[in-house]
């Protein structure tokens, strides 16, 4: 794993392949993670489109949250 | 009497992310946006309870409002699409703290679709002159809180 969030239930996991998955309570769950990520990343201010007007890929959005979950939780402690 | 939640914030948002997905598939299968009312009000419904970190109200047609946020305020939510109108029921008027309005906006020319949320727009309320006073003030005190969502 190279990364990791928590979003509140949600704990977000990029592994070294890039992939990544979600967990709650540990455990891995059977969502599309493309279409869970599209919904929070409005709640972090992560744009879902890129500058070409194109949907980003599940590794771009799902780094990106990540990066913005440490972001906001970094500004508020 | 404690009553349990309908669903978790985890099954409010996967179920939005389903709901988003299932109107995508709808939109590229070329169904008009307007002949999705059943998704859209239940992707406003979704959506308020996660922005307000809150929970579906519990009866089934509970009167006046839709959610009811973590800080217990009973939110009156509505979802449009074209319109510019959004209707109350001034006889249930009296039971909302808070109102959110969501707008699904379909962008066809675009080949791909995505979600965000942008600022409200003046809104217009048809309803008797009791009400109008009540909406006027909810409009007011949550100025920041309404949403639009837009669905590209």
């Amino acid at each position: 794993m190279t990364a990791r969030a928590v979003f509140r239930n949600w704990e977000l996991r990029k592994y070294e392949n890039g992939a990544i998955r979600i967990f709650v309570d540990g455990v891995l769950q059977n969502v599309v993670v493309k279409d869970v990520l599209r919904v929070i990343a409005p709640e972090l201010g992560v744009a879902i489109t890129n500058a070409a007007g194109e949907v980003k890929t599940t590794h771009q959005l799902g780094s990106e949250i990540i990066r913005g979950i440490e972001a906001a939780s970094s500004s508020t402690s | 009497m404690t009553q349990t939640p309908t669903l978790t914030q985890v099954q409010i948002i996967q179920s939005l992310a389903e709901a988003l997905s299932w109107m995508e598939k709808e939109l590229s299968w070329g169904v008009a946006l307007g002949e999705l009312n059943h998704l859209t009000g239940r992707i406003g419904e979704l959506y308020a309870a996660m922005i307000t970190r809150g929970q579906m109200a519990l009866a089934t047609n509970q009167q006046g409002y839709d959610v009811v946020s973590a800080a217990n305020e009973r939110i009156s939510v509505k979802c449009v699409t074209s319109s510019a109108q959004v209707n109350f029921n001034q006889n249930t008027f009296h039971l909302v703290d808070r109102i959110i309005v969501l707008r699904i906006v379909n962008e066809r020319a675009l080949p791909s679709r995505s979600c965000s949320i942008a600022q409200p727009r003046k809104l217009k309320a048809e309803c008797g002159p009791a009400a109008r006073k009540l909406f006027s003030r909810l409009l007011r005190q949550h100025a920041q809180k309404n949403h639009w969502i837009i669905w590209q």
